[in-house]
């Protein structure tokens, strides 16, 4: 009991930033729920460090939960067709910022790129929690998220020819 | 240009494309409330049964790794689907009969042939969507491959389900098995 509570303090952050960078705050709360009642009944298959292993749990839950609205999205295509929900966050007036831009350029690699590159970078894991929640070893890691690096720039470049004037370009074009 | 895109830049910039820089954590008390309702739900008497709960966990065991399989066409008797790359994660929520009825697609299959990557299954019991009376299983394009794939061994009879053509590492796929059946039954009422 203590002992879930520890690793639930531990985890619940990271996990809650997780899912609310990849879903909207509903879900992401639904998915936290879950994440901790797995948490609580497999207390023993946890390892020494929880945070990969939470995040690989929360990974889960949202991909049923995503599936649930793919079925959800399907039957509404059976029902009559309906408009592609622009996402208000993007692309404002064709003015992309360096932020938008690079959150596009995400979009277009392969899932698993893409995933790569924003556990790294924004859920801050390690090279060492990286190779636990993919069940590999961290040079692989290293590897794949060179190459991950290599086909971001290469989407980079496609989308946006012109070289970024600063690297974070926060600015109002 | 790619000389300005040193890794460490390219980092930075993604850190700058977080769309999440700054929530602000849960209040003390709300994280309070969260872990006793976690703690008290598993003793809610809407609960499975303990014996549930250990063959659901037997069962998520079973489908981790799994993968997804696609289903690519049907074509008279015959399913045809793809086996994926499998999830990333090791880790895996708990199979609920709930989640498992959400299946498009549910059937017992025995292998009776394995070559050159198809996996083909003589469809034995259908247990929710049209099944052929085959169903050839093929191995999908993957990414990222991680964990264990499904292992198809000749003669063995499967329980498999896919939604919408894709089943997740949680959905409640593996060799046929009386914890697995018995979250079928439930799910597909028997």
């Amino acid at each position: 009991m203590e002992e879930f509570e520890s690793v639930a303090r531990a985890v619940v952050e990271p996990v809650r930033r997780y899912l609310r960078r990849r879903t909207d705050p509903a879900t992401a709360d639904d998915a936290l729920g879950e994440v901790l009642l797995v948490l609580w009944r497999r207390a023993a298959d946890v390892p020494a460090d929880p945070v990969p292993w939470a995040i690989g749990v929360a990974r889960l839950c949202l991909a049923n939960a995503e599936r649930s609205r793919r079925r959800q999205h399907r039957l509404a295509c059976r029902i009559g067709p309906g408009d592609p929900v622009p996402d208000p966050a993007e692309d404002v007036a064709g003015a992309l910022d360096d932020a938008a831009r690079l959150r596009a350029a995400l979009t277009t690699l392969t899932d698993a790129d893409a995933e790569l590159l924003r556990l790294s970078a924004w859920d801050g894991l390690s090279h060492g929690q990286l190779a636990q929640l993919l069940g590999t070893t961290p040079n692989a890691v290293a590897i794949r998220l060179h190459r991950a690096r290599g086909r971001l720039r290469q989407a980079l470049e496609r989308r946006d020819p012109e070289p970024d004037r600063t690297g974070r370009g926060r600015g109002r074009a | 240009m790619t000389d300005e895109h040193t890794d460490a830049q390219l980092d930075a910039r993604l850190r700058a494309a977080d769309p999440l820089p700054d929530l602000p954590p849960l209040a003390p008390e709300r994280l309070d409330q969260l872990l006793e309702d976690t703690v008290t739900s598993t003793a809610a008497p809407t609960r499975r049964p303990r014996a549930l709960l250990l063959a659901a966990a037997a069962a998520a065991v079973v489908a981790v790794g799994g993968g997804a399989l696609a289903l690519t066409d049907r074509d008279g008797g015959t399913t045809t689907l793809a086996l994926a790359a499998p999830d990333v994660s090791a880790s895996c929520a708990a199979l609920t009969p709930e989640l498992l009825a959400e299946s498009d697609v549910a059937f017992a299959g025995r292998v009776t042939a394995v070559s050159g990557g198809v996996v083909v299954l003589e469809t034995v019991q259908r247990f929710a969507g049209e099944v052929g009376d085959t169903v050839e299983v093929t191995q999908g394009d993957g990414s990222v491959v991680d964990g264990a794939p499904i292992t198809f061994e000749q003669g063995q009879v499967y329980l498999l389900s896919a939604d919408g053509g894709t089943i997740g590492s949680c959905s409640g796929s593996g060799p046929d098995s009386p914890e697995l059946r018995a979250l079928f039954d439930q799910a597909f009422g028997g």
